[in-house]
């Protein structure tokens, strides 16, 4: 038998890193549980999880939900009640994801060269899926100065790598008269 | 500086700005464009004409500038046309006049103008004719060598570009005073607004022209509106900024000149490509002022009105003795104006009859300007009042031929401006283009009074439609005096007077294309090239259009004009390309084995967006096929390892997941047991193969769906589809796993007693069965399923193991003598099988071609049923997959090639089929290849000629059976 | 050009896919005569002025039925293909 080890989305890619205002950081995996509802099974769902996320809503019952598509929404952290596979699909995420915080008041601007979608409306805290140049991407704004920008596993190097120029774009900007 | 007069708001006297131009050290201030500091240093002749190459000067103070175009040093190469108007001076700007050779002042093409009356208007549709075979040899080379505007750079561009987007309630299109009011007004009930303006100072043409705004000078005023805006968390302004297009659902496309300015730019782009979706927007772009076509117009020193006032406003630019040649109120009161500051007059000529006014100058009514004088630049005017012709001696011509509307945004999208006599000129009609409206001087509102309340009367219709209530604003106070004008398209008199500066088209231009039948406004702009320059036109469509008209007898507005086309100013390839450069082209997928494939020096084959490794070379190898032979051995002989994680994963969990199933796969998956897995084919509703793959059902209502690598997201979309369509309320739900698990294939004789060493025991699991299992604490699943022909299992850990499982694995193999295998082994395995991948489902193919019409159950609707059994799909006229050996075992096949019947030329119509893939068996000894042949699965034993017409490959091959190697497959199975 | 997502409100193109007219989503039955299935496969009216067409949103993964005119260019509806009928 054989014992493995774990590594993490990110490794060997340099997180954190900061360029100007802004500074990008990994997050450290946590459970992540992808809860569908089965059609008409959303109401029994509720009742076992203290509600479900509309389009674009963040919301803490008691896990974290994040909405992240239609009809479906990820769950932060263990101790997801039971019952729960008889109205809703449930799958492991956890490894899927790769994680970053952008945050600093550049935040926003960053965002700008990479995200094709209005962000001013986005109440706080609230998730959109959408992508960051060519990467699919979900979106969780926490602050006017802080996002967690999740996309898949296999994409980290790029997320990081788009990111990374835009960042040192904005900050080089700061600098223009 | 000789030409420098004192004032100037633009320009900072004291911080002197060397630069360099056409070799000539000069010094301009901060604050100027190139264009004033070239003026100021008394530069005359900035550049050649396009086709006669003759000496040409400014004409313009922004970025309608037809003629100072300019190379400049950028990121050590030359950048061809770049506005001088428009590019800001910076400390070692470097930039020289283009299409001239050896220098501006004395260029060698020059003698074009002496032969200009054999380059009218087509002279090469007419001239380069006959004989025929001279036009490849001998003409098109030739003109290719003199044409073109500026000289490409032959090297990689180096300069960063930016793309951005930007989202608002209100976009405003130009600062001046009508784009400020609408502005102000919508920053203040709340808006988030976005504030454009080309120029790098915003307020428009006050800052040109002077005057009084609210009781003070204009200027001032100018900066007190800003400094509120710029106070306004709502208001964003962005300066050195031009919209050039205006595209559906409110997108606009805007180019910001970011460090195009800066000497040392480091990570500054140079640019930035802005997509500025607004609710609303309004175009205060203005409106610009329109020369007047007499003869030799187009001398170094004849300016627009406008700009010789910009020019001494902004930058103190000194511009000797101005003669002022307009049809206008405005031009008179513009020359009055400069006047009184400072500027010497020598004369005013209007032509029409009725002008009279106080002025230090002398006033000619009823005149007009016949010709010029001076060799590099402007030195006399020759003027004729009442049949009597008078020269004066002048260094500058300001002409006014009255003012255009800005409008060809509002054209964008296919509408057309209406006809406004009182000003002679288009203007945009109102609801042209949902959400976007022009204001002030954009829409024909000239006095400053006028694009006030205009501004503030956009912005509270636009406030209303976005349900948001306009302030009260008070109008300052402004000068409202009327504009009036008698049109004056061209001077009838003898010598050249030019429309178009950049082309070269002059009113005989346009006169001859209309003889020559192409009288349609269309025809004769691309007849003449009228208006197909870098600047589009802006300063010669109007004139051109006029002259048109009248040469064809028809009026202005029945010749209408030509249709406006994004970009409405230039905008750099670089640009538009901005952030799809190297690495940020396109994604990269990587394996959770990545980093360990390249270490083994791996070269890596993109698979869709993914890498993987081809093969694993050893010190030694005298080419890429030795390890690939070695590779296959491993797996035929021991045992070998390869990370199979970018192949789609999908599960489908619920109670309707198995009826689900049914519906899109040809087989049956509902009935299929718990613990086991089968193959499985979808097809396209046409009834063609969309992918194969496996399917498990890891519990009673859960499955996981496997696709081919390339194909997973096509499968997935198309899942969704059927299931959101076809399955309304069923119960089940996709969610895609691809990236959750790591899964490697561990493929050969000695597959099981490797798994022993990773699980413990050698695991009791049927061919085609799946299993959970732990390796340590960790839950993992086992497949054994093979794409190899030999004992295989596939081992699925979380992602975050997968790099740790896939060294051990590795370690594990070589020391039962095998090891990892690539994508090239991995085909040479799977085609001795005659597996499938999308080599052979190419798009084409159906079930049957492929031999798999067994797979299609006829007790079930499924997606594709109904058309694949249509005439046509099935039958021996298909292309059928076969298997080829060649005649001699070392000769070797070629995917792509094509099959003939061996005595029969290689013409389409003896075609048999084509080869789609091909390997070298080192476990058969022998070429092997998959093909698609008519009828070829009776033709078994046949033999045909391979033909590669492209790579020059010839040899005889055997039809065959495509399992190859152990066609009974009890090595899989066993 | 965007287009409406009811999941996720105004979009930019770039999130969507387009697979043609909405005729697709009326299947034939599996018993349709062969001129229906080459109907529903192969013809389709090419409309100037109000269409109706199928659109994926692929980072939500809701397939919508889009209405819009060819002509002006402008989104008049947008429903998910769920809710449609």
């Amino acid at each position: 038998m054989i014992e493995l080890s774990a590594s993490q989305p990110f490794a060997g890619l340099h997180l954190p890193f900061s360029h100007g205002a802004t500074r990008l950081s990994a997050i450290v995996p946590a459970r992540m549980t992808m809860i569908a509802p089965f059609p008409g099974k959303t109401e029994a769902l509720v009742k076992l999880l203290g509600g479900f996320p509309a389009p674009g809503e963040v919301f803490e019952p008691h896990l974290r939900l994040v909405w992240a598509g239609r009809e479906q929404a990820l769950a932060f952290g263990e101790g997801l009640p039971d019952g729960l596979e008889t109205c809703a699909s449930l799958n492991d995420q956890s490894d899927s994801w790769a994680g970053a915080i952008l945050e600093g008041e550049d935040a926003k601007a960053v965002l700008a060269r990479l995200v094709a979608m209005d962000l001013r409306a986005l109440p706080a805290p609230s998730s959109a899926r959408t992508m960051l140049g060519h990467l699919p991407l979900l979106l969780v704004k926490e602050s006017e100065a802080e996002f967690q920008l999740w996309t898949y596993r296999s994409m980290a190097g790029s997320l990081k790598n788009d990111l990374d120029q835009a960042m040192r774009s904005v900050a080089a900007r700061r600098a223009v008269t | 500086m000789k030409r420098r007069a004192s004032g100037g708001s633009a320009i900072e006297r004291a911080r002197g700005v060397p630069f360099r131009f056409d070799g000539r050290e000069m010094r301009g201030c901060r604050g100027d464009t190139l264009a004033s500091a070239l003026l100021a240093n008394g530069v005359r002749p900035v550049g050649r004409s396009f086709k006669y190459h003759r000496p040409r000067g400014v004409l313009t103070a922004g970025s309608e500038e037809p003629n100072a175009l300019v190379e400049l040093k950028r990121d050590g190469a030359y950048q061809p046309n770049i506005r001088a108007t428009l590019q800001e001076l910076h400390p070692g700007l470097e930039a020289r006049a283009q299409n001239c050779w050896p220098s501006v002042r004395r260029d060698v093409l020059a003698v074009n103008d002496l032969l200009a009356p054999f380059l009218s208007a087509g002279f090469y549709y007419k001239t380069f004719m006959w004989p025929r075979a001279f036009w490849e040899g001998l003409y098109e080379p030739l003109i290719r060598r003199a044409a073109g505007l500026g000289r490409l750079p032959r090297a990689y561009d180096a300069s960063l570009h930016e793309r951005a987007f930007a989202f608002c309630d209100l976009l405003v299109i130009g600062s001046g005073p009508t784009g400020l009011m609408a502005a102000l007004t919508a920053g203040r009930a709340g808006a988030d607004v976005v504030l454009v303006e080309e120029d790098r100072q915003m307020g428009g043409l006050p800052l040109s022209q002077g005057g009084q705004i609210d009781g003070r000078g204009a200027d001032g005023w100018v900066q007190r509106v800003l400094r509120e805006l710029q106070g306004l968390p709502n208001v964003r302004l962005m300066p050195r900024t031009s919209v050039f297009g205006v595209y559906d659902g409110g997108v606009f496309g805007a180019l910001e000149r970011v460090g195009q300015h800066l000497a040392e730019p480091g990570l500054v782009p140079r640019e930035c490509y802005w997509r500025i979706t607004a609710k609303r927007a309004i175009l205060a772009s203005g409106a610009l002022e329109r020369p007047i076509a007499h003869p030799g117009n187009d001398r170094p020193g004849v300016m627009l009105l406008s700009a010789v006032a910009s020019y001494w406003q902004r930058w103190a630019v000194d511009p000797g003795r101005v003669v002022v040649f307009g049809n206008n109120d405005h031009a008179l009161t513009t020359a009055q104006a400069l006047a009184a500051e400072g500027m010497q007059i020598a004369a005013y000529i209007d032509s029409r009859e009725d002008v009279a006014g106080e002025a230090p100058f002398p006033l000619r009514a009823g005149a007009e300007v016949v010709g010029t004088r001076g060799r590099q630049g402007l030195r006399e005017v020759t003027i004729r009042a009442r049949g009597r012709e008078s020269r004066i001696a002048c260094d500058t011509l300001g002409l006014s031929g009255g003012w255009n509307p800005t409008l060809a945004l509002t054209c964008h999208q296919g509408a057309r401006p209406v006809w406004d006599e009182a000003i002679a000129a288009f203007v945009p009609r109102p609801g042209m283009l949902p959400g976007l409206e022009a204001a002030g001087a954009a829409r024909g509102c000239f006095s400053t009074a006028a694009c006030l309340a205009d501004g503030v009367e956009a912005a509270r219709a636009a406030l209303a439609e976005l349900g948001l209530t306009a302030p009260d604003i008070a109008l300052p106070e402004a000068d409202d005096s009327p504009y009036t004008l008698r049109p004056l398209w061209q001077v009838k008199a003898p010598g050249r007077a030019w429309l178009d500066f950049a082309n070269d088209v002059t009113t005989k231009d346009v006169k001859l294309a209309a003889q020559e039948g192409f009288a349609s406004v269309e025809h004769m702009k691309r007849y003449t090239t009228q208006g197909m320059a870098p600047d589009q036109g802006k300063s010669s469509n109007m004139g051109a259009l006029a002259v048109l008209a009248d040469a064809t007898g028809g009026s202005i507005p029945g010749t209408g004009t030509t249709t406006f086309r994004p970009p409405f100013v230039p905008v750099s390839i670089g640009a538009l390309g901005a952030g799809a450069r190297g690495k940020g082209f396109r994604p990269e997928r990587r394996t959770t084995s990545d980093t360990q494939v390249r270490a083994l020096g791996a070269p890596m084959i993109e698979a869709g967006l993914w890498y993987r490794p081809s093969y694993f070379p050893k010190p030694g190898d005298p080419d890429w096929r030795t390890a690939c032979n070695r590779e296959v051995g491993y797996v035929r002989k021991a045992v070998g390892v390869c990370d199979v994680s970018t192949l789609g994963k999908i599960a489908v969990q619920g109670p309707d997941a198995g009826r689900f199933l049914d519906f899109v796969y040809t087989g049956t998956m509902s009935r299929l047991a718990v613990g086991r897995v089968r193959y499985g084919l979808m097809l396209r509703e046409d009834g063609h193969v969309m992918d194969d793959g496996t399917c498990a059902r890891l519990g009673e209502q859960d499955y996981l769906v496997t696709t081919t690598t390339a194909a997973a997201g096509e499968v997935m979309r198309h899942l969704e589809f059927v299931q959101q369509a076809f399955c309304r309320g069923w119960q089940l739900r996709l969610c895609s796993v691809t990236e959750q698990w790591a899964q490697m294939a561990i493929a050969g004789p000695l597959a099981g007693e490797l798994l022993a060493h990773v699980l413990g025991e050698v695991p009791d699991l049927p061919f085609m069965g799946y299993q959970p299992v732990q390796v340590g604490p960790v839950a993992a699943r086992l497949f054994r399923i093979s794409f190899s022909g030999e004992r295989g299992y596939e081992l699925a850990v979380p992602a975050r193991y997968g790099a740790d499982l896939f060294r051990q694995l590795v370690a594990l193999a070589e020391g039962l003598g095998g090891g990892a295998y690539g994508m090239e082994a991995l085909n040479v395995l799977r085609i001795e099988k005659g597996f499938l991948t999308h080599a052979e489902i190419d798009g084409f193919v159906t079930a049957f071609d492929l031999g798999l019409q067994g797979m299609m159950s006829r007790k079930k609707d499924f997606i594709g049923k109904a058309a694949s059994g249509r005439p046509g799909l099935t039958g021996a006229e298909r292309l059928q997959l076969v298997g080829l050996r060649p005649q001699d075992p070392t000769a070797e096949l070629t995917a792509g090639a094509h099959l003939y019947p061996r005595e029969a030329p290689a013409k389409a119509t003896h075609g048999q089929g084509h080869v789609k893939s091909v390997c070298y068996s080192p476990t058969l000894g022998t070429w092997l290849g998959l093909a698609l042949v008519t009828n070829g699965r009776a033709r078994h034993g046949e033999m045909l000629r391979l033909d590669d017409g492209l790579r020059g490959n010839r040899c005889e091959v055997t039809l065959c059976d495509p399992v190859f190697f152990d066609p009974e497959g009890g090595r899989m199975r066993d | 050009m965007r287009l409406p997502c009811p999941c996720c409100g105004w979009r930019d193109l770039r999130e969507f896919t387009c697979i043609g007219a909405a005729d697709y989503l009326e299947r034939p039955t599996a018993d349709a005569p062969p001129e229906a299935w080459d109907a529903y496969l192969h013809v389709r009216d090419n409309p100037a002025g109000p269409a109706r067409e199928l659109w994926y949103h692929d980072p939500c993964g809701t397939w919508l039925v889009v209405e819009r005119d060819t002509v002006m260019h402008a989104v008049t509806g947008s429903r998910a293909v769920e809710d449609a009928q």
